[in-house]
Parts: structure tokens; C-alpha cells; sequence
């Protein structure tokens, strides 16, 4: 015979199997809710905050009008192709404030050509004033300088290194894959300066469609500003000296993102706290009927020798575990939503978007399931200490 | 006081408010009862039988008086010491359905060793089933049960941890007379092994099972001249 505590709250859970499945429901959906809309803000957070200190510049020149596309472009990685000339990054270079400088050139790939792997973009860097993709290559590549016809690719591109992959007729090699940022960097395929004016060149001759780029034009100037120098004012200089251009701080960037989100997260943050409240406060009612419902039970157990705390763990126990199960239920089902979802919602978000480390997705996990078992506690501490410090014989009688 | 003296009731008094008076449920009863006694309590309804086992068994704080087991006042007593009381020394049959609906039969039977801090002796427990004529009814749930067979699970419920102390309060009200004879030769068993026996019943025929006998009236316990 299994007599004992846990069995006789098993027993109980089991003589209203609605009520039950209903508290568990209650706590399944709260807590499923909370875990999707913490990793979401996290992920979002995470990485910004990844791609932030990967991408390393603190300014991005571009053409007048083409913040939008910019934005499209880093953080989403949507394909871009804007000009404009060389000149600028050198005029750049020289104003006060600024420390190092980086021209890239986009190029847009075609999607429906035998000459191209596909629709990619393609970032041209300088490998020697770069300083988004170099630290990876100093830490990587040992320091080797990259050849012309190999290139980086992002952690979404779907290639293996030593692949070989083609564009507008010009073969590259796959030399690295970068970590992944939840930023455009993921979708971008990095190709060193001079290969990329050489698949250019050769465009004409190679290519179903050619690349019409002069040699003398860029498309963005990263910029370092010198310690000390705000961004800021720095992008302001910026755009009214050099004529027809537009400086977009990296914190602008991340502002629009956030932004996007920020009434929506405080919307969804409002509701979750309410859905808790109502939780808790569903609960302790539920658990007030219960140990009205169960008073006579109660008081007899106590009458046969059953300790206050006895009495007292049993209608806590029985809270703790259905909370606990509800929590433990809706973490599962979340995580199981989230995980097969997790590219619907990041198409829908529009988003970057990087789940948090194993690590932190444990500690919220235990966080969120103590919470669960916690609430059922405080739900229920009431009506338990009540009933356990009533005579045996007045819970009989009243019960009756 | 006398040594052998197990229960001793000093002045006990229970006092309802009822509206804007009182009712003395319990008026000043003073009682020694001895190790091995067999008492029966008659008397008319709501008079005050139920309210005192419940002192005895302390299931409820007399207004005034004392009660002493063994000697120990039980108003010393924490909830450890006195649950520890409750679930050793006591073996309490109620007046109306006491069972636990979630549990089986044998469950309920051997529910007050776990509180009694003992392993279930499963042997005894279905011993006790078959002893109250439940052997074939070990499995079944309280609700799947009829009134007597319900009460019985009780009683044998009562003796699973061979009280020290029986207060049975009406414990055969619900059944046939073969089947109240029988629980009554057990009682008288147990008592003949020691167990002290306190009976409250509306038959005055089992007076005759006592080794004394009450009526109680008004709230105090008169000796029945039947058998003193
Ligand atoms: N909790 C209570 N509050 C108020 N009055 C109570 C309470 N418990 C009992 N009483 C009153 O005390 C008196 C004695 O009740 P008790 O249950 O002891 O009677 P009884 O002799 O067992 O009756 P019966 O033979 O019908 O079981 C009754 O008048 C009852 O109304
Ligand atoms: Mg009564």
C-alpha cells in the first residue's frame, strides 16, 4: 500500500479531473505565454546586441534617401545594389571625429540565372581597412590574407566551407562561415574588394546580365569614430559637409528596430501580467472552495492524528502540483511552438532574431517553473493555514 | 488520585453561544475512568454525548476543566504531542459518515498508522476488514458502499492502531442486530485485551456490554441504575 502525502494528494487531484485539467490549463497557458514572450524580447535583444558589437562601426555613410534600404540591408539582410562615388569615403576620412573608414560595395545576385548560385548579397570589403569582417579573419584565418576569388559567407547562407559557389560567372571559394548574429550579416556573402571588381569586369563576357559598376563607385563608408567623438554629431558633420549623403548611426539603427517593438512588447508585457494575476487569483478561489468543500475530510484527518502541517502541506502540495504541472506543461508546449514557429515568426517580425544561449534559456526555464509552483503556493496559503488551525471538531461540524 | 486512573475528567465544561444565550453542552463533568473500563452513555438527543468524546479525545477546547490521560493535563500538549496522542492513543468512531471518499477500504482502515508514524501493517489491516465483515469489500471506494458497511470501515478504522481509548459515538446506529452483536463481541475483545471502552449509544439494550453505565442529562453524567 503507497499511503502517504503525495498519494493522498494524487487521490485528490483525481476526484475532479476537470477542475484540475481547468487549473492546469489556467497555469499551462500563462506560463506558456510569459516563456514565448521573454525569449522573443530576448532573442531580439540578443541580437542586436551581438550584431551591434560584430558589425563594429558606429557610422554608415550612404547615399541620400537609402536609410530605409540600409536598415533592410544590415538588419534583415535584404539584397541592395545603391552607388555613389569612392571620393566620398576619403572626404569622409578627413572629417573631425572620424577615426577609421571602410568602403563596401553591395551587389545584388540574380536569382533565376545559370551564371549565378542564386539571389545573394554581396558585400565587396577592403581587407585592409576593414574592421567588421577582419577580426573573424585574424581570429580564423590566422591572419591569412583572403584571395581575391574567397569569400566569407553569413550563418544563413547555406554553405560549407571549401564549397565552391558562383556569381555572375565568376567562381569564388568558401573560406568561413561566420557566427551567427540574428542580423543581415547571416544573409550577406562577403567577397574581397578586388575579386568583386574583377566578377564586374568580367561581368559582360561571363554573365546573362552585366554588372554596370564603375571601378570609381562605392556604396557605403563604415565609419570608426576616434574615442571620445559622439556618433552622433560625427553623422551630423558628416551629412552637411559631403553633399548628397546620408549618416545613420548604428544606435539609430537599433532605435528603429526597438522601436518597432517597443509598444507591442509593452502591450504583450500588460497582458501577461494580467493573465498571472488572474491565474493566481482563479486559483486561490478554486483552492478557498476546495478546502471548504473538503472542510469535514480535513477535520477528520486531523481527528485520526494528522498534524497541522500535514493538513497544511496537503492543500499546498496539492496547488504546488498543479501549478508546477501547468507550468512544466506550458514551458513544453511553448518551447515545442516556438521552436517549430520560429521561422514564421521571424519572417513576421521582420526581425533579426537570435535565440539566448542554452544556458539562459535553462535559468529561464527554472525561473519561470519556480514561478508556477511559487504562485500555487501563495494561491493556496490561505485557505490551507485556515483549515489546519481549525479544531478538529468545528471543521466536522461546520463541514457537514 | 489513584494509580490506575487512565482517564480523569476534572469539572469539564462546554459552553456554545447560541444566539444571545448559551447553551452548556458539557455542564461540569468530573469522571475517572480506569484502564480496561468498558462505559456506556446513553441519553437523548443533543444533550451533549457527542460534544463530550470530542473533549476527551480533545477534538475540541473544554470552556473550563481539565482533562488528564495517564496524568498528563492534555492542555500541555503542542500539535505534534497532541496528534501523536490522537493517532496512538485513541480510537475515535464518529456519529456520522467519517470515511475518506478518495480512498479505498483498506486504505481508510490503515490511514491513522501513517499518521501514527508506522508502516501499514497490510496483514492487520485486511485482518480487521474481515473481522468487521468487510473481506470481501477491501478494494472498493466509501461511495460504492451501503450506510453499515460504511461504518464499519470505521470502526475498524478506530482499532487499527490498538487504541488505548475507544470512544465510539453511536456506533452500530446503522446496523442490523446480528451485525451490531458482532461489532459489540469485538469491542468487548479488545476490551478484555485492555482497551478502554466508551460507548455512546440510543439502545439501551448494549448497557448490558458495560462494565458502568450513564445517562446524561443536562450536560452531566448520571449513573445509570441499571447496572450500578
Ligand atoms: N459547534 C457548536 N455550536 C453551537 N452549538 C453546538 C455546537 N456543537 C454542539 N452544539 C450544541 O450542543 C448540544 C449538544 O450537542 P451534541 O452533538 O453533543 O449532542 P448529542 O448528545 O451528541 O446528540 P445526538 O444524540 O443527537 O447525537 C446541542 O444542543 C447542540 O446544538
Ligand atoms: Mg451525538
Amino acid at each position: 500500500m503507497k499511503l502517504g502525502l503525495p498519494y493522498i494528494i494524487l487521490q485528490n487531484l483525481k476526484r475532479k479531473p476537470y477542475r484540475t485539467a481547468a487549473i492546469v490549463l489556467c497555469v499551462l497557458i500563462a506560463t506558456g505565454v510569459l516563456f514565448a514572450a521573454t525569449v522573443t524580447m530576448r532573442s531580439i535583444q540578443n541580437s542586436l546586441q551581438v550584431g551591434l558589437e560584430r558589425f563594429g562601426a558606429d557610422v554608415i555613410v550612404v547615399p541620400r534617401g537609402q536609410q530605409v534600404t540600409t536598415q533592410e540591408a544590415f538588419i534583415a539582410g535584404q539584397p541592395t545594389a545603391f552607388y555613389m562615388d569612392a571620393q566620398i569615403a576619403k572626404h569622409a576620412a578627413a572629417q573631425p571625429g572620424v577615426g577609421r573608414v571602410a568602403a563596401q560595395v553591395f551587389v545584388q545576385t540574380l536569382s533565376n540565372a545559370k551564371c549565378c548560385a542564386g539571389e545573394f548579397f554581396l558585400v565587396g570589403f577592403e581587407p585592409g581597412n576593414d574592421f567588421t569582417i577582419s577580426p573573424w579573419l585574424t581570429t580564423h584565418l590566422h591572419g591569412r590574407a583572403l584571395q581575391p576569388d574567397e569569400i566569407i559567407v553569413g550563418d544563413r547562407i547555406l554553405l560549407e566551407p571549401g564549397e565552391t559557389v558562383i556569381f555572375y560567372g565568376s567562381y569564388f571559394k568558401v573560406v568561413g562561415v561566420l557566427e551567427p548574429t540574428g542580423m543581415g550579416i547571416d544573409r550577406t556573402v562577403f567577397v574581397p574588394v578586388e575579386g568583386l571588381r574583377q566578377m564586374i569586369a568580367a561581368s559582360p563576357e561571363k554573365a546573362e546580365q552585366p554588372l554596370t559598376i564603375a571601378p570609381n563607385q562605392i556604396s557605403a563608408v563604415l565609419i570608426k569614430v576616434t574615442p571620445g567623438a559622439k556618433p552622433s554629431e560625427v553623422a551630423e558633420v558628416i551629412e552637411n559637409k559631403i553633399h548628397g549623403v546620408q549618416a545613420i548611426t548604428t544606435t539609430q539603427m537599433i532605435i528603429a528596430v526597438t522601436k518597432q517593438f517597443a509598444g507591442l512588447l509593452n502591450i504583450i508585457l500588460a497582458v501577461i501580467a494580467m493573465l498571472w494575476l488572474m491565474a493566481l487569483v482563479t486559483i486561490a478561489l478554486i483552492f478557498t472552495l476546495i478546502v471548504n468543500e473538503r472542510q469535514r475530510e480535513l477535520g477528520l484527518l486531523r481527528a485520526m492524528g494528522a498534524r497541522q502541517g500535514f493538513v497544511f502541506r496537503m492543500i499546498v502540495g496539492e496547488a504546488m502540483l498543479l501549478t508546477g504541472a501547468g507550468g512544466a506543461l506550458g514551458l513544453l508546449v511553448s518551447a515545442i511552438l516556438f521552436y517549430a514557429l520560429q521561422g514564421v515568426l521571424e519572417q513576421n517580425l521582420q526581425t533579426p532574431f537570435l535565440l539566448p544561449d542554452p544556458i539562459e534559456a535553462i535559468a529561464l526555464v527554472v525561473f519561470l517553473l519556480g514561478l508556477a509552483i511559487v504562485s500555487g503556493a501563495l494561491a493556496s496559503i490561505q485557505p490551507a493555514l485556515r483549515i489546519s488551525r481549525l479544531e478538529p471538531y468545528e471543521a466536522i461540524r461546520q463541514g457537514e | 488520585m489513584n494509580m490506575d486512573v487512565q482517564i480523569s475528567l476534572r469539572g469539564l465544561t462546554k459552553v456554545y453561544p447560541q444566539g444571545a444565550t448559551q447553551v452548556n453542552a458539557v455542564d461540569c463533568v468530573s469522571l475517572d475512568v480506569c484502564a480496561g473500563d468498558f462505559i456506556v452513555i446513553t441519553g437523548r438527543s443533543g444533550i451533549g454525548k457527542t460534544t463530550l468524546l470530542s473533549l476527551i479525545g480533545r477534538l475540541t477546547e473544554p470552556t473550563a476543566g481539565e482533562i488528564l490521560i495517564d496524568g498528563v493535563d492534555l492542555k500541555s500538549l503542542d500539535d505534534g504531542a497532541l496528534s501523536n496522542f490522537r493517532a496512538r492513543k485513541i480510537g475515535f468512531v464518529f456519529q456520522f459518515a467519517s470515511l475518506i471518499p478518495t480512498l479505498s477500504v483498506l486504505e481508510n482502515i490503515a490511514l491513522p498508522s501513517l499518521f501514527a508514524g508506522q508502516a501499514v501493517d497490510e496483514k492487520r489491516t485486511l485482518e480487521l476488514a474481515r473481522m468487521v465483515g468487510l473481506g470481501d469489500k477491501w478494494s472498493s471506494y466509501p461511495p460504492q458502499l451501503s450506510g453499515g458497511q460504511r461504518r464499519r470501515v470505521a470502526i475498524a478504522r478506530a482499532l487499527i492502531n490498538r487504541p488505548a481509548i475507544l470512544l465510539a459515538d453511536e456506533p452500530t446506529g446503522d446496523l442490523d442486530v446480528d451485525t451490531e452483536r458482532e461489532v459489540l463481541d469485538l469491542f468487548r475483545a479488545f476490551n478484555r485485551q485492555g482497551m478502554t471502552v466508551i460507548l455512546v449509544t440510543h439502545n439501551p439494550s448494549l448497557i448490558a456490554y458495560g462494565k458502568r453505565a450513564f445517562r446524561m442529562e443536562q450536560g452531566t453524567l448520571m449513573p445509570d441504575q441499571g447496572l450500578t
